[in-house]
């Protein structure tokens, strides 16, 4: 908890220190909105045993229908942000319904194929989803407020799915994770939460894909990519699947090392090859479980950590 | 077909053993009664209420709870927490934690886990997972508990404790169906026998007149066994 505190003030200095610039900002803006992204997918993947690889879908919803109100309608601004949450959330009944009459292997399947159809349709109705150009407004918030925006919702979202975790839905996932038909047996109603988890989750993944919309002005049909969810996917692996702070970490850190890459981004696909091969090999809890092995073979094992060693291993 | 023709009724608090060769269907006839399969025809009573195509978790809540032959632990919880999540969907207990942790310290003391409630269940050996799958079960407070196979694996002391387990559960008012190959240690705890073979009820009655029933003989030992015991002289063994 200190970290994260001292982490946002870090980041609440940043504006001033870099006097406002431009670039800097925009970076961790990106950077924090592919964290809450990598986050709300551990939820799914590392507490559900939901693998998704189609996490976009649920970000790219709720940017399109805020930004085709925003270009076609005028509403008040509160209701629009309300629609383009709404939609976010039902859209993960797209991948949660279908999914739900065979069992969670298949679930990435499903996930995979859904963001697919959605980006044929916004490629290919250019008269309302603007076709490869997508949607695009007139900058509404400026920089800086999107980004203390998106900072608050970042600490947010990991703090929030922390509590879910630790609560009572928190172990349920968890059992549908280990064992469906058994949790089945225990009284489960396993459908109903394995929906639940995909709308939470999705309710996550729309805000931060809003900000997303606003910070960019902007949204096309990339944000429904394979790439796009694959991204999240890296993110959430590398960074610690199942443990929620790592996966946000991943979110962080690996947007952030991309932007550095910029120069060698023909290299980009095998770092993503690298990273998966050096987090199945050499650190399965991803970059927090190496970090918390480094942590506790430095000092006393307490009986928390040694739960978090546990939980990557 | 696995089933084709079994019918009987359980009383309340009856301890009913389920036997039969191995392929009888014994396994597939959990499946269908604790709702992981549907049957094709015939239809389940539970507490006069039609089950026929209930779900599992709908029937645990009703207090029909069932347990794996091998054990299904939740992996990567703890002892404690495997037996928790029963206690959260436990529609008897009341909403105090307090009570529930009540609750849940004595099953897990009852069952001789409580020292490793903290751990993984990874860490246990198989008869502790057993007994794991016991008080997860217990979790749910059923009424009616069907156990399959509760003995396998385990070597006699083991059984001797798990026996004593049951017991106690039947104290409790608990209905228990068991499933079990290991015959000599189920007949001392269960009233009645059921023995099924290709999918259907060939015996059913009081332990000792089972062990003598030509029917069953012949499903566990063969043809020739089954008519010689019931005193055929005229049986040729030409099979």
């Amino acid at each position: 908890m200190i970290t994260i505190l001292i982490i946002s003030l870090l980041l609440v200095a940043v504006v001033p220190a870099t006097n406002h610039s431009f670039f800097i900002i925009s970076l961790l803006t990106a950077a924090l909105i592919w964290s809450i992204q990598a986050a709300s997918w551990d939820l799914l993947a590392g507490y559900t045993g939901l693998f998704n690889f189609g996490h976009m879908l649920f970000a790219g919803t709720a940017a399109y229908v805020v930004a085709l109100v925003e270009v076609n309608l005028k509403i008040p601004r509160p209701l629009v942000i309300l629609a383009g949450f709404l939609a976010g959330i039902l859209s993960s009944l797209l991948i949660g319904l279908p999914s739900l009459r065979v069992r969670s292997v298949y679930f990435v399947l499903v996930s995979f194929v859904v963001p697919l159809i959605m980006y044929r349709i916004t490629m290919s109705f250019t008269r309302i989803f603007g076709g490869e150009y997508g949607l695009s407004i007139e900058r509404v918030y400026s920089r800086e407020s999107i980004y203390y925006v998106v900072m608050v919702l970042a600490a947010f979202t990991v703090i929030i799915l922390r509590i879910l975790v630790k609560s009572r839905l928190g172990i349920t996932l968890q059992s549908i994770r280990e064992d469906e038909e058994t949790a089945r047996a225990v009284g489960i109603n396993v459908p109903f939460y394995k929906l639940l988890a995909c709308a939470v989750s999705a309710g996550f993944s729309s805000l931060a894909g809003i900000c997303y919309f606003y910070h960019m002005s902007h949204v096309g049909p990339e944000i429904f990519s394979i790439m796009s969810s694959f991204n999240v996917v890296i993110m959430g692996l590398t960074g610690g699947i199942g443990t929620l702070f790592g996966s946000a970490l991943g979110g962080l850190g690996l947007s952030l090392l991309l932007e550095f890459m910029r120069p060698i981004s023909i290299y980009r696909n095998i770092t993503y090859a690298a990273l998966l091969v050096a987090v199945v090999m050499l650190f399965p809890g991803g970059l927090w479980g190496g970090l918390v092995s480094f942590w506790q073979k430095t000092r006393v094992m307490g009986v928390e950590e040694s739960d978090k060693v546990r939980k990557s291993e | 077909m696995a089933l084709s023709d079994v019918s009987f009724s359980v009383e309340q608090g009856e301890v009913v053993g389920l036997i039969g060769p191995n392929g009888a269907g014994k396994t597939t006839f959990f499946n269908v009664v604790t709702g992981f399969n549907w049957p094709s025809s015939g239809k389940i009573f539970f507490r006069g209420k039609d089950v026929t195509n209930a779900t599992p978790n709908r029937l645990a809540s009703m207090g029909m709870v069932r347990t794996f032959q091998i054990p299904r632990p939740f992996k990567e919880l703890t002892v404690s927490d495997n037996v928790a999540v029963a206690t959260l969907f436990n529609p008897k207990l009341k909403i105090s934690t307090s009570s529930t942790k009540e609750f849940l310290k004595k099953i897990l003391q009852g069952l001789d886990l409580y020292p490793w409630k903290d751990q993984q269940a990874t860490t246990l050996g198989y008869g502790s997972l057993k007994r794991l799958e016991l008080g997860r079960s217990q979790g749910s407070s059923p009424e009616l508990l069907l156990l399959d196979e509760p003995f396998s694996g385990l070597n006699a002391s083991e059984i001797e404790k798990e026996s004593h387990i049951l017991r106690s559960l039947v104290k409790e008012g608990i209905t228990l169906i068991i499933v079990e190959h290991k015959l000599r240690e189920l007949m001392k705890i269960v009233d009645r026998i059921i023995v099924l073979n290709f999918g259907i009820k060939i015996a059913d009655g009081a332990p000792e007149a089972i062990t003598k029933d030509k029917l069953v003989l012949e499903a566990y030992l063969g043809r020739r066994w089954g008519v010689n015991s019931a005193g055929d002289k005229k049986y040729n063994s030409t099979i």
